[in-house]
Order: structure tokens, then C-alpha cells, then sequence
């Protein structure tokens, strides 16, 4: 079968002046004389090959050949570029950085401001395109405006900032123009922009998506440019254009982002179908698109809603597999929320919701900011997973704790957020809570208060089981109040496998999607003699084996 | 198999061969900071001399200084953040040579930490000062170069450093 397809005859060839030769006589004139001259003595040049070509190529031994293969870099592109750095210098300066392959100088590029990278372009022909191979754009003022200090405008200066934003403009146009048919990985645009400017941030975006692009985080808000906060009409927001994405069904966009924009998708769309993160921020979206987004995007494992306006009463309850982490932060007074969700893992929502109906048997942790209802202890007890619990109390909420709660048999870690205008703070109710949860390793308490009462009671030795799974008690703005120091006596005689007390002045308190704030201006720190009568009330108590830590 | 199972607490050493042929002996410890040595150790190429012949003597000299500061047993904080500082004070080209083996050898804190000095060496400065600093010599003439300065006018623009630092 080999024999039969390989050619044995040469039919035609050509020259070195690049005449096609048919003749049989001369082919064999031609291939006779190349020989030859690659044979022969008198042959100092040869047509085909430059000694000073061959002479500056690398060369490679056997060890180095194996270890070639191991190279990050493609050998394709390693080829291409030697290729151009001997065409384009003859050898004669040591200019290391443009022989450098392409992948780590488009790592050094990007490093650079887009103003900085762009700029390379004029170096030589070697950087001529190189900051297009960045596939990473992060389009904002400091990357395309300057590198000096942020500027940040005040409304009295909106004249200023409109020019600013002119000149903004008009770089990412000339930007994106270039970067059209490059492949775009993600783009991220920090500015603020509304609906005067959509045309250009709509031809952006269209760049970015026929570039192949699968994260874009769109951060209009106000707070990118202005040290001020004013209200912008619903009308002068960016109208976020999703049709672009229905346009094309092959759409890559895995990961969105919004801040500060008009979403307004139709029911039936289904151009997110990639989508596997998506979080809007104080965008205004259509009516029923909390509800219509998971069976649109069966793909989508992140979901996150703050300060949007949703509906009043939410259902999650669509048979989503991948959705695995929900955030409802600052939406809606008043929301009732039903959540049936088999792979939820996480789920974080704020004071003014009201669980109706939560089935997630996978449910791992839950951030509950600012809860103002009822504690949903039965909630939580139903899931069985759940080993992370944060919760916010205030004083009428712990008033209403029963005195025996339904256990929550997986729980491993548990704080708890104290908000509480009320001098004389009772914490035996935690009791109650650490005998709900038999098997919880970490609690975490951090008090409001923060201030030593002048009035205190006696301190009381309070009654309760003994604990033998609690490994660690953590007490944050604490300040030497008889409660605070009843509880830490309770928890070092009571359990029996505590390694550690920490205990600290600081106020520092969850936020939300991440973010902690300190009521406080600036970090607490201890008052010298607090401590001090901290330590000496606790001395004689600590048991051996039990690290006490002030932080 | 057995050899490893059989001593844990034991120190193993590497021996390094540089591309002029110079052995160092280090640590394994130390130099499975590059996952290029972790991986051929867990491959249990390891055993003989580890040739590294895109590396000549001088660079790796370097590349272990560092590793050895970095290696998780000194762990002074303030002691390391000064000698990154030094270290990326080096010569523009040792810094390129460090950073070319930083990417052969897959240490990712040393690649990252060389792509910022070259980056801070590019940094708001003219053209003309990075072909200098670079030894990068122009192959455009003075129109086309106009030609492309005109595309993006702006990048050009503003207070640029004219300094070679």
C-alpha cells in the first residue's frame, strides 16, 4: 500500500529564478547541478542556504531536546519569533528583551497601563503588535487616561469630568479599533457612563464579543468618577445591549458583571446560555427576570442580586442543577423568597426577606446580614448540610428565642452578630444555641457595644450541658462587661475540648458579598486596663491545654 | 518508592547543572519551589544530575539565591521584601536572563516578581528611553513611525520619563 502512493517521478520543478521546468532533461540538469553544487569545492555560497542564518540559530543537543518539550511556550511561536529576530537585527546589540517569546512579553504588557503598553508599538517592528496579544482589558481612568492619581470629580466640576470623558472615549475607540479581530479574553470597563455615550460602549462590546470573549464586568456607577453620589435617571442609564448576544448563538460569555446599567431582557431570551456567573448591581431589570434567569441559564453556578429593585415575592424553585452560591442583598423591602435548589452550597440575603420556603438539601453555609424578623432557627435545622451559619441578632429577636431549639445536627461554625441598644445584655440565650448545635467547633461573637457599663452586675455561674466538640470561642468587641465575662466562664468550664479563647476589642462586622465594616472609625484597640481586668477575672479559670489570645 | 517512604524526616538533595556545566547542590526542599524540578523529582528523574541547559552558571546562581530566601523555613517577612527590592536592582540584562529561566523553570513568584522590575523599566517612560534602556534599536523609518504615532496620538502624550533608571 506504501509502495503504491509514493511518487517516484518528478514531473516538474522549480528554479532557483523560479521558472517552472517540465522537460525530463531539464530536471535532471537542474537536480544534478543543485547537487553538485552542494558537493562541490567551488561552491562558497549557496543559493538556498545562509551560513550566517544557520550560524546564530540555537542549537540543540539531545538533553536539550527533551527538555524543549517541557517549554510553556509553543514551539510554533518559538519558531516564528526566531524567525523575525534574525530577519529584523543582524546580530549586532544585545537587545535580550525582544528575543524574549511572546507569551512572557505579553505577561510583562500587561502589567503595564493600556496607555504604556500601547506605546510599545513604536519600538520596532518585533513590538509593533505585541500589546493586541494582551487578552485581558481593564478599560478605566487609570489605565487609559494616565498613570497619575485617580481623579475624582464633585457635581460642581460635571464640566471638567465631561471632558475628561471625551477624551476617555475617544482613546477606547482608537483602543478597540485596533484590538478588532485580536482575541479578547475579557474587558472590564470602570467608568461612568450612560446612555449619552451607547453607541460607542455598544461598539465596544462588539469588538469584545466577535473577539471571543467569555467575562465582562460593566462598572458604570457614579462612584468610578465622582467623589459625590447624585441620582441619575432610569431614562440616562446605559441600556445593556443583551440583543448582541442573541445575535450570535455561539456566544462564550461565561462570567457578567453589572453595575449601575438597564437590563431588560425578554422572557424568552436566551443568549446568557454560557453563563455560569452573573452579578447585578443596582440595575434595573425587567419585572419576572429574577425568576426567568436559572431556566434560561441551566449553566449558571453564581447568582447575585444587590441593590436591585426585585419583586416582592422571589422563586428560585426552578430544578437548576449547577446553581451552587445566591446572593439577595439590598433589594427589595419586604421580599418573600422560595428557594427549591438541589446543589445550592451557599446562600447569603439580608434583614427584609422573609423565608417562605427553603429546600436545599446541599445547603453548606448561610449569611444572614441584618435580620430584623423572626430568627429562622426551624429554617436551619431542616437543612441537612448546613455547617456555616452567620447570623445578625438584636435584642427583640433573642427576647423571642424559645428556650429549646430543634438541633442543627451538621453545624461546624457559627457567629453571630450582636446589634443591641440595651445596657443590660443577657448572653445566656448563646447556651441555648450551643446546645442546639452539638457538633459546632467555632463561635464567633462580635458585640455592638463595645463600651465597659459603669453599672454591673454580679457575675453569675450559668447553668447549662457540657459541650465536648467546641474547639475554639472567639469574643470580638469585648470590653469587660459582667455578661461577656459570664459566658467566657461558662465556655471554659463547660467545654471540654476548647483549645482556644480569643477575645478582642474590635467591632469589625460582616457587610455582605464579601465585604466587612467596622462601626467604628478605624480599628478598636484594647484600653490597657480593661485587659488587664479581663485576664485577672478569667486567671484561675483557663484550664491547662486552653490558649487564651488577645488580639 | 521504598527510598522515599522509608526516610520522611531525612533532607534530600538536588544536584543542579548549569548550561557551562557548573553542579550546585541544593536542598529538595528549596528547589521543588519550581514545579519543572517538582515535577522531574516526582517523575523520579531526579535521582542524577539535573541538567538545566537553558541556564547558564551565573543566572543560577541567582535563581537559588532566591529560592533560598523564599524557602518556607526563613520566614522574615521584612528580610524578604528587602532582598526582592535588591534583587530586582540587578542589571536589565540579568533581570531578563533570571526571568527567562523563572519561565523554564515554572517559579511563579520569581517570573512575577522579574515581569514587574521590566515592567517598572517601561513604566510612563518616552520611547526613546526604553530603546535605550533595552538596547532595542528602531527598524521603522521616521515616517512610518509617525504613522503609528498618529494612530494613538494619546499614548504619546502626557509627562513622560525621559530618565534611563
Amino acid at each position: 500500500m506504501k509502495n503504491s502512493s509514493s511518487q517516484t517521478t518528478i514531473r516538474s520543478l522549480v528554479n532557483a529564478q523560479g521558472e517552472m521546468i517540465h522537460s525530463d532533461a531539464g530536471i535532471k540538469w537542474e537536480v544534478l547541478n543543485y547537487y553538485k553544487a552542494l558537493l562541490g569545492t567551488s561552491a562558497t555560497v549557496l543559493p538556498v542556504i545562509n551560513p550566517l542564518v544557520i550560524k546564530q540559530c540555537p542549537m540543540l543537543n539531545r538533553e536539550q531536546g527533551k527538555v524543549n518539550l517541557q517549554l510553556s511556550c509553543s514551539s510554533m511561536e518559538e519558531t516564528l519569533r526566531t524567525e523575525t529576530v534574525l530577519m529584523e537585527t543582524k546580530g549586532e546589540v544585545n537587545d535580550m528583551i525582544s528575543e524574549l517569546p511572546n507569551c512572557l512579553l505579553t505577561f510583562i504588557l500587561s502589567l503595564l497601563s493600556i496607555k504604556d503598553a500601547v506605546k510599545t508599538n513604536v519600538l520596532s517592528r518585533r513590538w509593533r503588535h505585541l500589546f493586541m496579544l494582551i487578552p485581558d482589558l481593564v478599560v478605566d481612568s487609570a489605565n487609559i487616561l494616565s498613570d497619575q492619581e485617580h481623579r475624582r470629580f464633585t457635581l460642581s466640576s460635571y464640566e471638567a469630568f465631561e471632558k475628561e470623558r471625551r477624551e476617555f472615549v475617544m482613546r477606547v475607540d482608537q483602543f478597540m479599533q485596533l484590538m478588532r479581530g485580536r482575541h479578547i479574553r475579557s474587558l472590564t470597563v470602570g467608568f461612568f457612563m450612560d446612555s449619552e455615550y451607547s453607541s460607542h460602549l455598544d461598539g465596544w462590546l462588539k469588538v469584545a464579543i466577535a473577539s471571543g470573549l467569555t467575562k465582562l464586568e460593566l462598572f458604570l456607577s457614579l462612584e468610578q468618577n465622582f467623589l459625590t453620589q447624585f441620582i441619575v435617571d432610569e431614562h440616562r442609564l446605559y441600556n445593556f445591549p443583551y440583543w448582541l448576544f442573541s445575535e450570535s448563538n455561539t456566544s462564550m460569555l461565561s462570567h457578567l458583571r453589572l453595575e449601575n446599567c438597564v437590563l431588560r431582557t425578554p422572557g424568552d431570551f436566551k443568549g446568557f446560555r454560557n453563563l455560569r456567573t452573573l452579578e447585578l448591581n443596582d440595575v434595573i431589570l425587567a419585572e419576572d427576570f429574577a425568576t426567568e434567569i436559572l431556566p434560561s441559564c441551566l449553566l449558571l453556578e453564581q447568582l447575585t442580586f444587590l441593590w436591585c429593585k426585585l419583586k416582592s415575592t422571589l422563586c428560585f424553585d426552578h430544578p437548576s442543577l449547577s446553581l451552587k452560591h445566591l446572593k439577595v442583598l439590598h433589594c427589595c423591602p419586604k421580599t418573600i423568597i422560595k428557594i427549591s435548589s438541589m446543589n445550592l452550597t451557599t446562600f447569603e440575603y439580608d434583614d427584609m426577606m422573609k423565608i417562605a420556603y427553603l429546600y436545599a438539601p446541599q445547603l453548606k453555609e448561610i449569611c444572614s446580614i441584618n435580620t430584623r424578623g423572626p430568627l429562622s432557627f426551624a429554617h436551619f435545622s431542616r437543612l441537612p448540610q448546613l455547617e456555616i451559619l452567620l447570623l445578625y441578632v438584636d435584642y427583640l429577636q433573642i427576647q423571642k428565642i424559645p428556650r429549646s431549639l430543634d438541633t442543627m445536627a451538621s453545624l461546624k461554625k457559627l457567629s453571630l452578630f450582636l446589634l443591641s441598644a440595651d445596657d443590660d445584655f443577657d448572653l445566656s440565650w448563646v447556651i441555648t444555641v450551643l446546645k442546639a448545635a452539638p457538633f459546632l467547633q467555632k463561635l464567633v461573637l462580635t458585640l455592638h457595644g463595645g463600651e465597659r457599663n459603669a453599672d454591673q452586675k454580679e457575675i453569675r455561674k450559668l447553668d447549662g450541658v457540657h459541650h465536648d466538640q467546641l474547639k475554639e470561642f472567639e469574643m470580638h468587641g469585648c470590653a469587660g462587661n459582667w455578661y461577656e465575662m459570664e459566658l467566657q466562664l461558662f465556655v471554659l468550664s463547660r467545654a471540654s475540648k476548647l483549645e482556644r479563647l480569643i477575645i478582642s476589642p474590635s467591632t469589625s462586622m460582616y457587610a455582605g458579598n464579601g465585604r466587612w465594616v467596622d462601626i467604628y472609625e478605624g480599628a478598636r484597640c484594647w484600653n490597657q486596663s480593661c485587659q488587664e481586668m479581663v485576664r485577672n477575672q478569667l486567671e484561675g479559670h483557663v484550664p491547662q491545654g486552653v490558649q487564651l489570645v488577645f488580639l | 518508592m521504598a527510598e522515599a517512604s522509608s526516610s520522611i524526616t531525612e533532607k534530600f538533595f538536588l544536584t543542579l547543572k548549569s548550561s557551562d556545566g557548573d553542579e550546585f547542590v541544593l536542598e529538595e526542599s528549596i528547589a521543588i519551589q519550581s514545579i519543572t524540578i517538582k515535577n522531574m523529582v516526582e517523575d523520579g528523574c531526579s535521582s542524577s544530575v539535573i541538567p538545566l541547559s537553558k541556564v547558564d552558571t551565573e543566572t543560577l546562581i541567582k535563581v537559588i539565591e532566591y529560592m533560598k530566601m523564599h524557602s518556607s523555613t526563613s520566614s522574615n517577612e521584612e528580610e524578604i521584601e528587602n532582598f526582592d527590592k535588591k534583587f530586582v536592582s540587578n542589571s536589565i540584562n540579568t533581570i531578563l536572563n533570571i526571568l527567562e529561566a523563572a519561565n523554564f523553570l515554572d517559579i511563579n513568584n520569581l517570573l512575577e516578581l522579574c515581569a514587574e522590575a521590566v515592567a517598572n523599566r517601561i513604566k510612563n517612560k518616552t520611547p526613546e528611553a526604553v530603546r535605550k534602556i533595552f538596547n532595542i534599536t528602531s527598524d521603522f523609518t521616521p515616517e512610518e513611525e509617525a504613522e503609528i504615532r498618529n494612530e494613538t496620538p494619546w499614548a504619546f502624550e502626557g509627562n513622560l520619563d525621559h530618565s534611563l533608571d
